[in-house]
């Protein structure tokens, strides 16, 4: 039988009885879902290869170490190590030292580093042009319901397990990112 | 006395049941939308480098 022909969990039981290549087909089948969920929500080419190495580093450490739990499913298990990644990434990044000017005042101050509304940022980004750029435009909640939904392919409930909300919530913010991405994308025709 | 009950893992199937039908449930116009956007979200794809590959293939020997 063909690695490809085995699901997810019966690859990782080969795995565990030493079988190097099966990782290889793991990477294969999830790496574009797991590393493109990464890249939108970090928005830099190489902190996501940093985030993605790791995330799979705790995943082998996990499997090898006998505490991987055959209930869940490897996919979402993988997100979810990776989705805590950029929370952690994000959490340094605010506790980074403040820059102060000559006379003390907190240069971060001074830039217009607010928290939009959809709408403000569309109406400030009406020349944006990609989809790409649209999606970045969006609350961080709405996109990572958008992302996790369509790149990492998982389903409501268990979205909302990882971002530790209810389910009608996760569907709630896949509903106003859906309708903010058709506000933005009519602004950008009439524009 | 007859002891009657209520199985419990029935009743959790059934409200689990209800609850991941629900969860599915985007409206016509948003499902619409959705699946017109599928392609160009799709273009958007990306896949790590080679060299990371290989550095957690090389980790994973190594352990």
């Amino acid at each position: 039988m063909k690695l490809q022909e085995y699901n997810d969990q019966d690859l990782i039981k080969l795995y565990l009885t030493g079988n190097e290549s099966v990782l290889e087909e793991l990477l294969r089948r999830h790496k574009s879902k797991i590393y493109t969920s990464i890249y939108l929500l970090v928005k830099d080419q190489y902190l996501a290869e940093d985030i993605f190495q790791d995330a799979f580093i705790k995943v082998i450490n996990t499997l090898r170490s006998g505490r991987y739990n055959e209930e869940g499913k490897f996919l979402p298990w993988v997100m979810r190590i990776a989705h805590n990644l950029v929370i952690d990434y994000f959490r340094r990044e605010k506790r980074a030292p403040v820059i102060t000017s000559a006379d003390g005042t907190d240069v971060l101050n001074m830039l217009q580093f607010y928290e939009e509304s959809a709408e403000d940022k569309m109406l400030r980004e009406q020349t944006h042009t990609d989809l790409r750029a649209l999606i970045q435009l969006l609350p961080d909640d709405q996109k990572e319901v958008l992302i996790m939904r369509h790149y990492a392919d998982l389903s409501f409930k268990e979205i909302a397990e990882l971002t530790d909300v209810s389910i009608n919530t996760a569907l709630g913010r896949m509903r106003y990112a859906l309708s903010n991405l058709r506000k933005m994308m009519k602004v950008k025709e009439i524009s | 006395m007859m002891e009657t009950f209520t199985s419990v893992n029935k009743l959790n199937y059934e409200h689990t049941k209800q609850q991941d039908m629900l969860v599915e449930d985007l409206e016509a116009h948003d499902i619409m939308f959705y699946d017109s956007l599928k392609m160009q979200l799709d273009g958007l794809n990306r896949n790590p480098s080679d060299e990371t590959v290989s550095r957690i293939l090389a980790y994973s020997r190594s352990k």
